[in-house]
């Protein structure tokens, strides 16, 4: 078996500069790799067309490092003429007619899609484990979960079936598979990448953002991603920047603040210490490390759970069985049409937060509960802001723990909200945050998070490539290969 | 616990059938997670009344009155399941006259 894949993308970029291999090579050798995983990665391969594309690049000039290189897409993204489903009966068979910008951009860089990621069902749940195409593995121990909900993504580039995915993130989707599979996510900050095509959930919370095996290839795909676009109308009109710009830059003298709540004792010990650990490394080298106090940081569970299931119950309001996707075979009227198909197509996690959502916003509630979360986030958001007027980025665990066997939280209602309880914080103020490997614990890897401000992903990435280079791990999780 | 019209309720706000079988297993879930929901109420604002809907800072922008690239009819129809001819068929939504 080939093993270009095991290379940099800048390497890899090289061998077809110097036309000693060509993109089909590459293709060729991800689908033997995807094809011979059995960790239920992937919903749907796109081999076919993918293989066409790959001749096709033959003829083309490589105009950028990411030309000919194989990436996976979560499968909440659409595009067009390739089935998305959003690991949902309610889409299994829905063949998008318009691509989202993401792809759009990913396809003029002629990057070569092979295949949508299994997921949390409409990105509902921290474990991949709702899905209805049967839950993702840990590739580095089958028997846990990946993370979730960009179960797929993370795990393809753990496993180095892929070495770039698109995930998306809403209160931890991108950062905590990756850190449970020991790649690199980034959540960028909120309207940085078009949302456009991206299946929405929580239209204020969600955001698409790159998985990749290393800091300098992470800032890479942010490149090819980020864009004001037309048709989202909260994206930004900032100015992108070229987000490798500061990597390998010394760090000395970055102010550096881990909020107090992120290192209590509800996060695990051994976590924590390997937080410890980097924190020391970083005085070392001149950076101040300072503990402050959030107030707000608390309160994350409630606040996510009226934000985003009020949004997500709007959001999925859409799928009637009218103008796409499954319908149920024998309704009377109108409302058992709705309710039959709703009741059919969508599991149980899904159910479970469109009512809590739909409860929520109505009557007297919204009031009760939904405006007041409003001011809450406010609160929270003007918290980060402050501390982010003083420090350069914010530092501290990703996760509370690192992945757990499959099947421990499936049936509780609440704990996989505690799943995102560090993450969660972050899409409410709409900060981009990374989930960085840091070590393992029980041969299961550890993820650190580093938090930036607005639109200053560069830093992020800076700080990040570091303490990568620093620890030096081996990240692979074949051993020897 | 919820009751069993409180679910009822919820489902229907929703636009979900509940199966029997499933009342039980929603009336603990749902009570579970409205009483973790409840806990927003006693967050203390310090007096705060502004409200954060969006992290973005985008000022309204309108855009051009002008036709563009449209979707084509055959396109748009082509994941509805009942169709005839360029409409989407559903059930009647109101009723005859003698009936209401």
């Amino acid at each position: 078996m080939t093993k270009y894949l095991d290379l940099s993308i800048k390497e890899i970029n090289e061998l077809l500069k110097d036309k000693k291999i060509k993109p089909i090579d590459l293709v060729n050798e991800a689908f033997e790799r995807i094809e011979a995983s059995d960790l239920n990665a992937f919903i749907t391969l796109n081999k076919e067309e993918a293989i066409k594309e790959a001749l096709e690049l033959e003829n083309k000039e490589i105009d950028n490092i990411l030309f000919g290189i194989p990436v996976a897409i979560k499968d909440n993204i659409v595009t067009k003429g390739l089935r998305t489903t959003a690991a949902s009966h309610i889409l299994d068979d829905f063949n998008p007619i318009y691509d989202a910008e993401v792809i759009k951009k990913i396809k003029d860089k002629h990057m070569i899609i092979v295949g949508k990621t299994n997921m949390d069902e409409f990105a509902m749940g921290s474990t991949g484990e709702t899905s209805y195409f049967g839950n993702t593995l840990n590739p580095w121990d089958k028997k846990m979960v990946p993370g979730g909900s960009s179960s797929g993504s993370a795990a393809s580039v753990g496993a180095r079936l892929v070495p770039i995915a698109l995930g998306t993130d809403t209160g931890g989707s991108i950062r905590q598979p990756s850190s449970f599979c020991g790649v690199v996510g980034l959540k960028p900050t909120y309207g940085r990448v078009s949302r456009y095509g991206l299946i929405a959930f929580a239209s204020s919370l969600d955001q698409i953002g790159p998985i990749t095996r290393n800091v300098y290839e992470n800032a890479l795909m942010l490149n090819v991603i980020a864009g004001q676009d037309d048709k989202d109308m909260t994206s930004s009109y900032e100015e992108v920047k070229d987000y490798t710009c500061l990597i390998g830059e010394d760090v000395k003298g970055m102010k550096i603040a881990i909020p107090k709540f992120y290192m209590s004792e509800t996060i695990d010990k051994e976590v924590r210490d390997k937080v410890e650990n980097v924190t020391k490394i970083l005085k070392d080298k001149g950076c101040t490390v300072d503990y402050v106090d959030m107030k707000y940081v608390s309160s994350a569970i409630p606040l996510y759970q009226v934000i985003a299931l009020g949004e997500a119950s709007s959001n999925l309001a859409r799928y009637d069985g009218v103008r796409y996707g499954y319908v149920t075979k024998d309704f009377k009227d109108i409302n058992e049409l709705y309710k039959m198909t709703r009741y059919e197509g969508f599991g149980r996690e899904v159910k479970r937060r469109l009512m809590i959502g739909s409860y929520i916003l109505s009557g007297k509630n919204a009031d009760k509960y939904y405006r007041k979360a409003l001011i809450v986030r406010k609160k929270l958001t003007d918290e980060f802001k402050s501390i982010l007027s003083k420090y350069d980025l914010i530092i501290g665990p990703t996760n509370t723990n690192v992945a757990y066997p499959i099947g421990t939280k499936l049936d509780d209602a609440l704990k996989s909200f505690y799943d995102d309880l560090l993450t969660i914080p972050v899409n409410m103020a709409g900060l981009p945050a990374m989930s960085l490997p840091i070590g393992f614990k029980n041969g299961l890897p550890v993820g650190m998070h580093i938090i930036g401000n607005y639109f200053s992903e560069e830093e992020i990435y800076k700080l990040g490539s570091f303490v990568e280079k620093e620890l030096n791990l081996n990240l692979d999780p074949r051993g020897d290969k | 616990m919820l009751s069993k019209n409180e679910v009822d309720h919820v489902a229907d706000l929703a636009r979900l059938h509940v199966d029997e079988a499933e009342y039980e297993l929603y009336e603990k879930q749902l009570y579970d997670i409205l009483s973790e929901i409840k806990k927003i109420e006693d967050v203390d604002v310090e007096g705060e009344t502004e409200i954060m809907i969006s992290p973005s800072t985008n000022k309204n922008t309108y855009s051009n009155d002008s036709i563009g690239p449209m979707l084509s009819t055959s396109d748009v129809l082509k994941n509805a399941k009942h169709t005839n001819g360029d409409f989407i068929v559903v059930p009647r939504v109101v009723a005859d006259s003698e009936e209401i």
